[in-house]
């Protein structure tokens, strides 16, 4: 599913910063990896490659057997619309737009039709909970249930991957469990794959695999 | 086939969802929404404005020449040479006949409208009441010219015109002073030169320019004194929208033509008068180009200033929307609908405040419209006219609006499609 070789990625600034070297990693379909380390590891950017939110620099990456270079950013985006949810930290829902607009989002862009969208829309705003808020625009919504929104944005395109980059961080220990039960219900009920990038321990050791991340490199990669 | 359709669709937004996202925008940033609108107002008001003061200035000032430019253009009238030359001597007085006017008609008949004889003699006329001097006049050029208007009695027949019966209709000025009201003078005897005429209708200048003279027929005019062919003078009436180069050559080649014939030197300044308007209107066509220039580009500042105004509005709001953009690039938008959307928010804010714009400039022109013709109620002269914009030109300025739009939101769209997801979704 997910193939990066020798990758490496350096910012270029007026110091220059690499953020990922020789990353080796392969990501089978359903596998829930959690991707912890301290900060400035390299996790979010290695999310952020994996997304194709960012390039690399060097090495080779390989995303269901495509390889991933030189696209243009169409190209990406039409991948990342077929084939990747993400979700941020701060959800990052468009804040004048319902939570049923912001869950259809994806869909208008791949061209769903109408009816469709709706059944699959409400279908999703079913399964997270969230039917009685789908008027409302975030704003009103608490962090926990924008979170929910997010996934369920995410989950709505049946993607193959989720990506999600400290899903939890801005929420309380309740809502971080709440959060985590629905990430492995999705992996377990849709077998989508899940790369989960936390620095909580409490959170990494729930998944069935754990890659600890330190200087840009892939220190331990453990699974249970 | 459906397949196809949705992969032609993706990445884009459908009509229905671009309109929605953009009215949802812009309803999410109305402080901002507004500050570029009423600079948009101000802008298209501004220049509605001066484009209708423009046409006010350039309708007014037409109106008043108006007269001058569709009927005399030049008059030839016959004078006394300056020089000897070719059997003629200094001081000779000259002449124009019938003969001249019918071959300048033969000659130049594709070149102007009409050709005119004149005959124009000073008179007495007298009444039993009173006596006044006027300009009795044949008349053919005022009939074509509807320059006059009928107040009392009746015009001359086409029978009439061609006779020589001892008829004919006097100005209001005259039938007053000689009859003491308009009405009492038809069909009242007067006396010209000794002989009565029967006064058979009263009229009015129809044209700014008052004509005050006692119309006869042309024949009647031509036995009056005695004078044989002889003319006062001949009005050559030129096509409407002749180009004034043309008039030009038209003036000397009739000149050349007449001294050609009359064996004057070339270089004789007063054996022919020609007296010519072309100057007048042109220097009046300049001064009205200039107006218009002056008032286009003055127009076109204020609406760049519209344009810059939604631009760096814009700017801003795709500044402050980086994250949105992200998320919409996240959820598998492409460049160009990111393009399109924030193109549209520019187009559709300078339309809809470009057309308030147009409105309240409409309305003001109207207002000032009102408040000019009640001022300008009696004036003889009317310097600006009405000032009403016309719809070609508001269809036109809905046009420059769009265009404006789109110039707007070029570079705001532009640096929108070259967000950094990664970056974008770090900011806060």
């Amino acid at each position: 599913m997910i193939d990066l070789k020798a990758v490496c990625k350096t910012y270029w600034g007026d110091t220059p910063l690499t953020a990922l070297k020789d990353v080796d990693l392969h990501i089978d379909e359903g596998e829930f990896v959690g991707v912890t380390g301290p900060s400035g590891s390299g996790k979010s950017t290695l999310l952020n490659v994996i997304g194709l939110l960012d390039s690399y620099d060097e090495g080779v990456y390989r995303l269901g057997g495509q390889l991933i270079k030189d696209l243009t950013k169409d190209e990406e985006a039409l991948i990342r619309n077929h084939n990747i949810g993400f979700v941020f930290q701060r959800y990052n829902l468009i804040s004048f737009k319902t939570v049923y607009e912001n869950v259809e989002l994806p869909l208008i862009y791949r061209g769903v039709p109408q009816r469709e969208r709706e059944e699959r829309v409400m279908s999703m705003l079913e399964k997270m909970e969230l039917t009685g808020w789908k008027e409302h625009i975030p704003s009103h919504l608490s962090g926990g249930q924008q979170q929910r929104v997010a996934i369920a944005r995410a989950m709505v395109m049946n993607p193959k991957i989720i990506l999600a980059d400290e899903p939890t961080g801005a929420l309380d220990s309740r809502m971080t469990q709440e959060i985590v039960n629905l990430f492995k219900k999705c992996n377990e009920e849709s077998n989508v794959t899940i790369v989960l990038v936390t620095h909580e321990t409490s959170i990494s050791s729930q998944m069935s695999r754990c890659i600890t991340m330190n200087d840009g490199r892939i220190e331990k990669d453990e699974r249970r | 086939m459906t397949a196809a359709l949705r992969k032609m669709k993706e990445g884009r937004l459908s009509l229905g969802n671009y309109f929605r996202d953009i009215l949802a925008s812009v309803r999410m940033s109305r402080r901002r929404g507004f500050l570029s609108g009423l600079m948009t107002v101000w802008g298209v008001f501004i220049f509605i404005a001066v484009v209708g003061t423009s046409n006010g200035i350039d309708r007014g000032n037409r109106s008043n020449y108006d007269y001058i430019l569709q009927y005399i253009l030049i008059s030839v009238s016959p004078g006394e040479t300056s020089m000897a030359y070719n059997g003629l001597i200094k001081g000779q007085r000259m002449s124009l006949t019938r003969d001249d006017a019918q071959e300048l008609q033969t000659l130049f008949s594709d070149r102007s409208e009409f050709i005119y004889p004149r005959k124009q003699i000073p008179v007495k006329c007298k009444s039993l009441t009173g006596s006044a001097g006027a300009l009795v006049s044949d008349y053919r050029k005022e009939l074509n010219d509807n320059a006059i208007q009928i107040t009392a009695g009746r015009n001359f027949t086409q029978v009439e015109l061609d006779g020589r019966n001892r008829i004919c209709i006097i100005p209001e000025a005259i039938a007053v002073q000689l009859f003491g009201r308009v009405e009492d003078a038809v069909n009242r005897t007067l006396e010209i030169n000794g002989l009565p005429y029967i006064a058979q209708g009263v009229y009015k200048s129809s044209h700014k320019v008052s004509i005050n003279q006692v119309l006869v027929p042309f024949e009647t005019a031509m036995s009056m004194q005695g004078m044989g062919d002889e003319l006062s003078s001949i009005d050559i009436k030129l096509f409407l929208k002749t180009p004034v180069e043309e008039k030009y050559r038209l003036k000397e080649d009739i000149r050349s033509w007449l001294y050609f014939k009359k064996g004057i030197s070339p270089d004789d300044t007063s054996a022919m008068h020609f007296e010519e308007y072309i100057d007048f209107i042109e220097a009046q066509e300049k001064l009205l180009d200039s107006i218009r220039l002056f008032t286009v580009i003055l127009g076109l500042l204020s609406l760049l200033m519209g344009i810059l105004g939604v631009s760096s509005i814009v700017f801003l709001s795709v500044k402050d929307r980086t994250k949105e953009i992200a998320v919409r690039l996240v959820c598998g938008s492409n460049k160009g609908s990111i393009f399109r959307l924030v193109l549209g928010e520019s187009v559709f804010v300078m339309l809809i405040f470009g057309c308030i714009g147009m409105l309240l400039g409409s309305a003001a022109l109207n207002v000032a419209n009102i408040v000019v013709k009640k001022v300008t109620a009696d004036a003889k002269w009317i310097f600006i006219g009405d000032m009403t914009v016309s719809w070609q030109l508001i269809l036109s300025c809905t046009a420059i609006i769009i265009v404006c739009g789109l110039i707007s939101g070029f570079a705001p769209a532009r640096k929108a499609t070259s967000v950094r997801i990664n970056e974008a979704m770090c900011c806060e």
